[in-house]
């Protein structure tokens, strides 16, 4: 409900809403940020990025799909940012580019997103520690294979592999389970 | 849900999972700075709409423009000779001032408030400029045109850079079409006696209004202009030209009639 009521007061002008929507993303949108392009990009890069996402998302606030997350919004806008700021540094930056890009995994589905999170929700808490905190260290914190190989003493091969195989476990579940 | 979601864009919206680090960024410096470019924007900023960009474009860069172009004109009347599109001569050309503003327009209106005047809420069909977050005409304008047998024939005009005129009938009223009946217009740049002009013409559009709703035909810089417009169905229409040039255009020997 905070959240409709949050796009109404956007679509209707209301700065204050996202003053209100900076207050409670800014820190998650500067970690998606950061994660992506370090070393790279700055604090400062990371600082702009940001706030052109949020600048974005009011030029778009007619746009907004009341249904669908503010906050995953932002994370898109954001990881699109990060991706041209890291394209208009050309060649230094391409194989993190492809990286982040291949990171992409559209998720065909016909549920409404509030549905999609209660089973992801529900798909977590049925996973290992291990396991769930590495699918939140990849899709929520937006880290590097090799930040999170390094933070959890794996190899980037085998931290591949895993989350190959726990990706496709979530997709089955998500996209599976409206079949039923 | 139609639209594929990344994984990414999912797992963000799981409530505050676990704590996160801005990593050095200082976001009271973000939200000073997110700030600013929104003042920066309040200026300039237009909703999202249907029709080509440059409609909107041109428009601002003739509001910007007015002053320079009452100039402009009022030398040129005299220079000339030929009646101007301002707001003068109210009885040939009316200066309705008309725009949609929305809240993506103007963040301190009221949504949907709207400024019309004059005939343009006779000629435009206001709500569907508004659903559609259009803003059509920042400076528009009706040119009254004198039967002649079967066609209407408009007096000489000029009219700068954004502006539009629409041609009308007598009364101000359009031309109503049956299904695939035809219009035509025709026109001339005066280019000799516009000391601005291009030698072979200006940039200058061609639309029709069918019920209310603009439509873009054409776009071109000839200096001679003749357009059949087929209507797809029944309904009244008008034409309009928009100045899409840097300077004044001199409209001439403008006539329309039906095939």
């Amino acid at each position: 409900m905070e959240q409709e009521q949050l796009v109404r007061q956007l679509r209707q002008g209301d700065s204050k809403a996202l003053q209100k929507l900076m207050a409670l993303y800014t820190p998650y949108l500067c970690t998606v940020a950061a994660n992506l392009a370090v070393p790279p990009l700055t604090p400062q890069d990371v600082e702009e990025i940001v706030s052109d996402a949020f600048v974005r998302l009011w030029r778009h606030r007619q746009d907004l799909d009341p249904d669908r997350s503010l906050k995953g919004y932002l994370v898109r806008i954001t990881r699109n940012l990060v991706v041209d700021a890291l394209r208009s540094r050309k060649a230094e930056c391409l194989p993190l580019l492809e990286e982040i890009l291949e990171q992409e995994t559209p998720l065909e589905t016909r549920l409404e997103q509030k549905e999609a999170v209660r089973r992801l929700n529900k798909h977590l808490a049925a996973l290992s520690p291990a396991d769930r905190e590495l699918l939140l260290r990849f899709y929520y914190d937006n880290q590097r294979i090799a930040a999170i190989a390094g933070a959890l003493g794996i190899s980037p091969g085998a931290l591949r592999v895993r989350l190959f195989r726990l990706r496709a476990q979530l997709k089955k579940n998500l996209e599976g389970e409206e079949q039923q | 849900m139609n639209e594929p979601m990344e994984l990414h864009e999912l797992f963000a919206a799981l409530d505050d999972v676990r704590q996160t680090d801005p990593q050095g960024a200082d976001a009271g410096k973000i939200q000073k700075r997110t700030l600013e470019q929104l003042a920066l924007l309040d200026g300039t900023e237009r909703p999202a709409h249907r029709l080509p960009r440059k409609f909107f474009l041109t428009g601002l860069a003739a509001a910007l423009a007015v002053a320079l172009a009452a100039c402009a004109c009022a030398v040129s009347a005299q220079v000339w000779g030929v009646r101007l599109f301002d707001r003068q001569e109210k009885q040939q050309l009316q200066k309705p001032l008309y725009a949609v503003s929305t809240s993506a327009s103007q963040p301190d209106e009221e949504p949907g408030e709207r400024l019309l005047a004059g005939f343009s809420g006779e000629i435009l069909d206001v709500d569907w400029l508004e659903e559609n977050d259009v803003l059509f005409f920042d400076e528009v304008g009706t040119v009254c045109g004198v039967a002649n047998g079967e066609c209407m024939e408009f007096p000489a005009f000029v009219f700068d850079n954004g502006e539009i005129a629409i041609l009308t009938k007598e009364d101000g009223s359009g031309w109503v079409l049956e299904e695939n009946g035809q219009l035509t217009l025709s026109l001339r740049q005066n280019t000799e006696d516009n000391p601005q002009a291009s030698p072979g013409g200006d940039r200058l559009a061609l639309g029709v209004i069918v019920d209310g709703i603009p439509c873009e035909l054409t776009c071109g810089k000839d200096a001679k202009l003749e357009y059949t417009y087929t209507a797809h169905e029944a309904g009244e229409v008008y034409f309009y030209v928009q100045n899409f040039s840097a300077g004044p255009i001199v409209i001439e020997d403008a006539a329309v009639g039906t095939s």
